[in-house]
Order: structure tokens, then sequence, then C-alpha cells
């Protein structure tokens, strides 16, 4: 089950008394089950430091990020043709909490074809995308 | 199935060692070192996999650790605190200009 997580996700799991921290570690489980495959941009990973900076200071925020730096092929390279396609998603929003950052995202998880997208951004929903929450209540629990 | 034929220099002892293992195991070189090269790839495909999950589960843990301040909300309005964010960053920065 191929995935792209994005910033809120991110910080959902992260934070224990965030709102959709339980149901950010339902899904996470689900995934773990299913063997997924997860994804992540750096423009993700950017927006997701400067917030956890705020919150959680420098220390805490660099152990987080320096985890995703020693996981391999789980840092997508932002090349030229993903940021002409995220533009192209940008130039299609008509709301500005559609940010160029879920952009990135939606012309990353449209070019490597994910089953869905681990947020719960209903924006994606709205552009055509499956959430993770909505993907792994339409499958039964993978045979072990 | 295509073959493609190329040459590799391999280290004395992994070919002793494999030489031997080959005869011990009554197959050909070829398919030894075949055999590993599959197991190996899967090896790290299998790795590959578990490496996105295991990274987010260890977020999880790094979060409990942590002390958070400030709203809880922030997955539900991360563009605000986003921006919030960039304010005092942008702040800091201007305090520290001569």
């Amino acid at each position: 089950m191929k995935t792209i997580i994005d910033t809120d996700a991110l910080l959902g799991l992260a934070r224990p008394d965030d709102p959709h921290h339980e149901e950010a570690e339902t899904v996470l489980m689900a995934l773990t089950k299913r063997n997924a495959d997860i994804f992540l941009l750096p423009t993700t990973l950017s927006e997701f430091s400067l917030l956890a900076t705020s919150r959680v200071g420098m220390i805490t925020t660099k152990q987080m990020v320096g985890k995703f730096l020693a996981a391999p092929y789980v840092i997508l390279p932002i090349l030229e043709e993903l940021v002409a396609a995220a533009y192209a998603f940008y130039e299609q929003q008509t709301s500005k909490e559609e940010s160029l950052f879920d952009c990135f995202v939606m012309a990353q998880a449209k070019a490597l074809f994910v089953d869905c997208i681990f947020s719960f951004d209903r924006g994606y929903r709205k552009n055509g995308f499956i959430l993770a929450i909505d993907a792994i209540k339409n499958q039964t629990d993978p045979v072990v | 199935m295509a073959y493609v034929q190329r040459k590799f220099y391999f280290p004395e002892d992994l070919y002793i060692a494999l030489s031997l293992q080959a005869k011990q195991k009554k197959f050909n070189i070829t398919t030894m070192l075949r055999h590993y090269v599959e197991r190996g790839l899967s090896e790290d495909k299998r790795k590959e996999k578990s490496a996105g999950v295991a990274v987010l589960w260890d977020l999880v843990k790094l979060g409990e650790r942590a002390m958070w301040k400030g709203p809880s909300d922030l997955s539900v309005n991360h563009d605000k605190y986003f921006v919030e964010a960039y304010e005092e960053l942008k702040e800091g920065k201007k305090k520290r200009r001569i």
C-alpha cells in the first residue's frame, strides 16, 4: 500500500494530546499491518520542523527530523518536474486553505500512483485523492 | 529470460567462500551467485518497506517523551500556526540583524 504522509498527520502522530493523535495512531497501525510503503517530501518535513520547533524546541525537532533522514527511501527528491506539476495543481485551487505545500503532496501522490494520502485534510478529497483513514475503512485486514 | 553478460571482480576470500558453498551444495557458482543476489535484493526491499512505518513509530515515541507547549490543535490549524511560527522566526532574525 503506497502512502504519502502530510504535515498534519506527522503532527498528529507526534503530539500525544493532538485532536488527531488517536486517529493517526489507528491509521499507522493499519498501515503497519499492511506493510505500507511510506513516502515523505522535503517540503512536508520543512513545514513540520518549523511547527515542531515552535512547540517542542529545536533539540527534539532535530531528533525527529533525524529519524526520517536515517530511513532509506522514505524522503523523495524534489525534481523540476514535480515543481511544475505542483504549480499546475496550485493554479487549479480556489481556496487559500490549499497551500502550495499541499499541491506538492498532490503532485507527488499522482506521480507515484499512491493508494492514499496520510492526512486529515479534506481538501485532498476535494481534489480526488483518497485519505488513509478512508482507505483503511474500505479495506479488510490482510490475512497474516 | 534474457541474460546479460558482465565482468565483475570479487575479493578473493569472498570468491573462495562462494566456491566452497557451491561445491558443498552441488550447484555451480553462477547459480549460487544468482541465489544470493536475489535474496539480498528482496531483503533490501523488505527493509525499505518497513522503514517508513518504523520511522513513524519512532516519531510517536519521541513525541511522547517531548515537552509540548502551546495549543494542542497543531494538526488541525497547522496553516495558521505555520504563519505564526514564521512570524516569530522573522522577528528573531530582525533582532539579530545589525
